[in-house]
């Protein structure tokens, strides 16, 4: 057996924190605690996460909460909803007990409708073309970069795709996710479908699936990390719960 | 007889340390009695909350059965698995969280974390009443696999 000398281990041991202290600057902390412990300690910094599944899964739920225990540790968030007005989708998620309005009306946490990011893009009955797509980009750049937001939502990603052109979607993919990386934006794409083959898993440097999965006439709410870019994560099933505590992860039983 | 019962639970309660678990295999006539010193006395001496994952019958009927004995529910806090199944009322204000079916193994572990995170993770005490009525619901392979993340979910919080 070799033994490592005292010369070698205690460099090492005082070089553990430092270790700790970089590998926390390249994850992001949700704040979801049971979340956390699959993906590996926290989402890449500057990533772009796709969070993809079934109506009623509780993509929403997901990404409310991550801005909201973002904000509440100090880290600035943005929603952009495409879909339903700011307050709307609010009263859509389920209630969070550690919510403070405070973090709203302090700037914390800034809720925006599509229409501010689209104002420059959108013609009327007319698909966004790569240059509306681009403006749209620099439009949400610029709210990032003067807001200092290190998180960000889109929820969701999918009516705004349906919107724009093809090449004119991946582009805006491609630049998002260049966008996010370089302002160490960590960026949630809430995407309404359960099919992992379209151009925005590409780009998406981890992505979590939602849905249901029925066992004896039992419908449960399962969650599932199927990739996560530098980081050890469970690839398992777990069943969730969105509660008034935020989401609740459990193992799902095997029964084998 | 049902006394005797009781005094034996709660002295057997007293010798084993926290954050394990116990079966007590007890008859019909002992029930009222036994749960009474285990909701009641035990609890209230040592400090402790009481979740009751209601498996048999409903968190309402057992809350009743408990009033009727004059025991103080406050610090009860029941996961009702039965309700839900039997079309009961699902009004059991604050203190209970109800669970689909019984079935759904995963749930109730999830809504006991719940309450113990409610709770602020103050020690408490999970009475799962009863094992036999879950055995009848699900396999044995799940039901332990089941028992075991509960344990281990407790113990952690």
């Amino acid at each position: 057996m070799r033994l490592i000398s005292q010369e070698t281990l205690y460099p090492l041991i005082r070089m553990l924190p430092e270790m700790a202290k970089k590998a926390e600057e390249r994850r992001c902390v949700t704040g979801i605690e049971g979340l956390d412990r699959i993906i590996g300690g926290g989402l890449p910094v500057g990533g772009t996460i796709l969070v993809a599944g079934i109506c009623g899964s509780g993509k929403s739920a997901l990404g409310v909460e991550f801005l909201v225990r973002g904000a509440l540790m100090g880290q600035k968030g943005m929603l952009i909803s495409t879909v339903h007005s700011t307050e709307k989708l609010m009263t859509l998620t389920p209630s969070l007990d550690f919510f403070d309005k405070k973090i709203v009306d302090s700037g914390m946490l800034k809720m925006v409708g599509i229409e501010e990011a689209m104002k420059f893009a959108k013609m009327e009955h007319q698909l966004i073309d790569i240059e509306g797509a681009m403006q749209m980009l620099t439009s949400i750049k610029g709210m990032i970069t003067s807001g200092s937001v290190k998180r960000l939502v889109i929820d969701s990603i999918t009516p705004l795709l349906m919107e724009m052109e093809p090449s004119a979607g991946r582009e805006f993919l491609k630049g998002l996710a260049n966008i996010l990386y370089e302002k160490k934006c960590t960026g949630i794409l809430v995407s309404e479908t359960s099919q992992l083959d379209n151009y925005e898993t590409i780009v998406a440097d981890g992505i979590i699936t939602l849905g249901n999965f029925e066992r004896r006439g039992d419908i449960l709410r399962v969650i599932q990390v199927v990739k996560m870019s530098g980081a050890a994560h469970s690839r398992s099933r777990y069943v969730t719960d969105s509660t008034s505590l935020g989401l609740l992860l459990t193992p799902m039983l095997r029964g084998l | 007889m049902t006394e005797e019962a009781k005094e034996q639970v709660i002295a057997k309660m007293e010798e084993i340390g926290p954050a394990v678990g116990i079966v007590l295999n007890i008859n019909m006539e002992s029930y009222f009695d036994v749960l009474t010193g285990l909701v009641d006395t035990f609890s209230k001496k040592k400090g402790l909350n009481c979740i009751y994952i209601a498996s048999s019958v409903s968190a309402s009927t057992i809350s009743s059965a408990l009033t009727s004995l004059d025991i103080n529910t406050k610090d009860v806090y029941f996961v009702d698995c039965v309700s839900y199944g039997v079309m009961e009322s699902l009004d059991g204000g604050e203190n209970t969280v109800y669970v689909e079916s019984q079935t759904m193994l995963e749930n109730i572990v999830l809504k006991v974390e719940y309450m113990f995170k409610k709770l602020d993770g103050k020690p408490s005490l999970v009475i799962l009443d009863s094992i036999n009525s879950m055995a009848m619901n699900n396999g044995t392979n799940i039901l332990s696999e089941f028992v075991q993340v509960l344990m281990s979910s407790s113990s952690r919080i």
